[in-house]
């Protein structure tokens, strides 16, 4: 058995459609925890366009674990200025997704610590994810790499 | 059974309730000749039996009835077909299975239905009844809540926790399956089932199934919408709704089939069917694309998913249902009594996966010394030796897990089953001789 067999690499414009699946797959999955994540009817154009999107921003990198060929998860990082405070720039993990088969298996982690060092390398100092405060399996995930909860976002149907 | 039939059970069922004012009751089993016996059954004497259990909490197995009593549990959740119809229209139907268990396993069994809903409160609520039973039978507790309930109570409770929905329509399962196999000379490791179904019983069917040899990859599950794999695409909300069932759709069907029950069962050598009533839920055309000696467990009721004759005559090799009327009925009657009785014999702290296994190793060893062929897979209910040898079985398995708080010899396990079980019956009798049952034709 080869003792590394997942690679994590930067994101090509050609993996576009398989990112898209997984993209939708983890936008579909929110749609379980409320009304408010229900998601457009669109969601696939949409997703292609905000994928295409990232491939032309410098603020913006993704990356994806690979098995053989075969491309399991993905991690999308966008970089804020925090305006008020320090460190100035934080990396926000916007989608983070590995394929069912292959969790519990150290993918995520291998593709948030890979995010991180591209992050070091850009002088940036702060991580940050987003995701609904409903996903336990994500809450757990993220509390167990050391990340801790900094802001609180409300939600109101007006 | 056709509805008219159903509709005179019906009938009858109310009328008798009525008439009996439910099914069992508490009756004393120590002389009391004066009132003056008092003094050791209750006080002054009965402060030394406490003193003693106070210094060793498990005499209570010794010196009270605890070793000899288990509680049947639900928060009526999911009552037989009826769904959720709350604890108190529960009572009827927990009250029957106490029934069954004094009746078959000798175990007094305690009707005990709870307001609780929430899975948290009913799982804090049944571990503090644990000094009052030796064990604990769950009951008509909805999907997918009783996974979590059970694996949360088996972990955290020293007494036996069984859920009867689950473990006990696996366990019966399982016996058939392992005769049906023999009879057609398959392996389990080699077999591929399709389950159809994935409630309460089929998931812990296939839990089952795997601890006991066979392959996840050669599994192909369907739930009500369709064949679970990996890709599927409300798999990740599987994860959150059900993880038990996302567990089967990761690790089982290596060839990553896709469609619904048809698709499912082509090919395999093995369905095990617990979804909805049929008939045709299972096509015959369907069947007929089994593999040569194919085995069918339709095994839901009232009408199996498909009719024996007509899987048959697609060419199943061996058709079991859950009917009674007709051959082959998987009865998970014939797991729960003895199991009990069993475990409650080495006042066992659990009831181990391969204690299950054990009993329905025993149960389908039992109808196989008898001479099992196509239409005689597993016992009967009315084969009572069939519950003896169980039960030894299940706490001979106890010992050697070490998870019985005492040892014994298999001859003292045979006598004490046997005689446990045959004192429950000859004491129903000298009852029913003496008028004070009377039969239900009177009504």
């Amino acid at each position: 058995m080869n003792p590394d067999p997942y690679k994590i690499r930067f994101a090509e414009k050609k993996d576009i459609d398989k990112l898209v699946d997984l993209v939708v797959r983890l936008k579909k999955l929110n749609e379980e925890f409320d009304p408010l994540y229900a998601v457009r009817e669109d969601i696939v154009d949409a997703t292609k366009n905000y994928l295409a999107n990232s491939f032309d921003r410098e603020d913006v990198f993704i990356l994806v674990a690979e098995s053989g060929e075969k491309i399991i998860g993905l991690i999308r990082v966008e970089i804020r200025s925090r305006v008020f405070y320090q460190p100035l720039f934080e990396g926000v993990i916007t989608d983070l997704y590995v394929c069912p088969v292959y969790r519990n298996k150290g993918v995520g982690g291998l593709l948030i610590e890979e995010a991180i060092n591209v992050l070091r390398g850009r002088g940036i100092s702060l991580v940050s994810a987003e995701f609904p405060p409903m996903n336990k399996i994500a809450v757990d995930f993220y509390q167990k790499k050391g990340f801790k909860p900094l802001l609180y976002k409300f939600f109101k149907e007006i | 059974m056709s509805s008219k039939d159903v509709d005179k059970w019906y009938s009858i069922a109310l009328n008798a309730h009525r008439y009996y004012g439910g099914k069992i009751e508490t009756i004393p089993k120590v002389p009391v000749e004066k009132l003056i016996y008092f003094a050791v059954w209750y006080t002054p004497g009965v402060a030394e039996p406490s003193r003693a259990i106070s210094r060793n909490p498990d005499l209570s197995f010794e010196l009270t009835s605890r070793w000899n009593t288990i509680a049947v549990v639900t928060d009526g959740t999911r009552v037989l077909g009826l769904g959720n119809i709350g604890p108190e229209a529960s009572y009827p139907v927990m009250e029957g299975k106490a029934l069954i268990f004094k009746f078959l396993g000798g175990v007094d069994a305690v009707p005990l239905p709870i307001r609780a809903k929430d899975p948290d409160d009913f799982i804090e609520t049944v571990k503090k009844l644990e000094p009052a039973f030796g064990g604990i039978n769950l009951e008509d507790i909805e999907s997918p809540k009783c996974f979590y309930i059970l694996d949360r109570l088996r972990k955290e409770m020293n007494i036996p926790v069984w859920h009867d929905d689950q473990q006990g329509t696996a366990t019966a399962t399982l016996a058939g399956l392992i005769n049906a196999l023999k009879i057609v000379g398959k392996k389990i490791s080699d077999v591929t089932i399709s389950l159809i179904g994935a409630g309460a019983s089929n998931i812990a069917t296939y839990r089952l199934l795997v601890k006991y040899g066979a392959k996840p990859k050669n599994i192909i599950a369907v739930d009500s919408k369709g064949i679970l794999h990996p890709e599927r695409e409300d798999v990740d909300k599987m994860a959150f709704e059900n993880p038990w069932k996302y567990q089967i759709a990761l690790e089982s069907n290596g060839e990553l089939r896709k469609g619904g029950i048809k698709e499912a069962v082509e090919g395999t050598d093995v369905v095990i069917a617990a979804s909805k009533p049929g008939p045709g839920v299972i096509k015959k055309e369907w069947v007929a694309k089994m593999n040569k000696d194919a085995i069918v467990f339709a095994l839901a009721n009232p009408v199996p998913e498909i009719w024996p004759w007509e899987a048959k005559e697609a060419g199943a090799r061996i058709v079991a249902t859950g009917r009674s009327d007709l051959p082959n009925q998987i009865n998970n009657s014939l797991a729960f009594p003895s199991i009990f009785r069993g475990a409650l014999d080495v006042r066992a702290k659990t009831v181990t996966d391969e204690m299950a296994i054990a009993a329905a190793e025993a149960i389908a060893k039992f109808a196989e010394e008898k001479g099992v062929h196509e239409d005689y897979i597993i016992p009967t209910m009315e084969e009572f030796d069939v519950y003896i040898r169980t039960a030894v079985a299940v706490a001979e398995k106890a010992i050697e897990q070490g998870v019985a708080r005492i040892t014994r010899t298999r001859p003292e396990l045979e006598e004490i089953a046997s005689r446990i079980i045959k004192n429950t019956r000859a004491k129903y009798e000298t009852l029913v001789k003496n008028g004070f049952i009377k039969d239900i034709v009177q009504l």
